[in-house]
């Protein structure tokens, strides 16, 4: 990912369906509200990016097997929590909000309507769908470990 | 590149560490 330069190098691929830089990195952007991760507390840990977006990939195509959809209205909101609010929190690092101002930049995204962006669409389906699926593993005897 | 399976039971994960290094070493220089 060479600044300037459209970040879509495909970083890896999960059954044959690309994860590329650009992905990965609106991922880290969508990871938390207030880019902290959860389980440390710090920044996120960004060799978890990969683990985070292949997590994403095989929950996106699980509910396409289970025929599972995820609301528009659902997306939208997340999007407008995790990446659009987080850019009028004076608490959020400024250096965060020059990432995710950069990175929706570069491809063109105003930042007020992220949400319409289709690249950015593709981000949060999976954390949306991740309850729903637990829900039913949980139903048939499956642990989350055991499923993915 | 990397290949390897166990996650998401039988999936066929692939790697491209030079690309994901590329990746995390901008994200690193921030």
């Amino acid at each position: 990912m060479r600044q300037g330069q459209p970040d879509t190098g495909v970083v890896a691929t999960v059954n044959g369906e690309p994860i590329t830089a650009g992905q990965l990195v609106l991922g880290l952007l969508a990871a938390d509200a207030r880019f902290v991760d959860p389980e440390s507390g710090g920044p996120p840990d960004a060799d978890g990016l990969l683990e985070r977006a292949i997590r994403n990939v095989l929950l996106r195509q699980e509910a396409e097997r289970l025929s599972l959809a995820v609301a528009e209205e659902g997306v939208t909101a997340l999007i407008e929590l995790a990446i659009v609010a987080p850019l009028r929190d004076s608490t959020v690092p400024e250096e965060m909000k020059e990432l995710t101002e950069e990175l929706l930049r570069r491809r063109g995204i105003d930042q007020e309507h992220a949400a319409d962006a289709p690249e950015v669409r593709q981000v949060p389906p999976g954390g949306l769908l991740r309850s729903r699926l637990l829900a039913l593993w949980a139903a048939v005897g499956r642990s989350a470990d055991e499923a993915l | 590149m990397k290949r390897f399976n166990g996650c998401g039971r039988g999936a066929t994960i692939i790697v491209d560490e030079a690309a994901l290094e590329a990746v995390l070493s901008e994200l690193r220089s921030r």
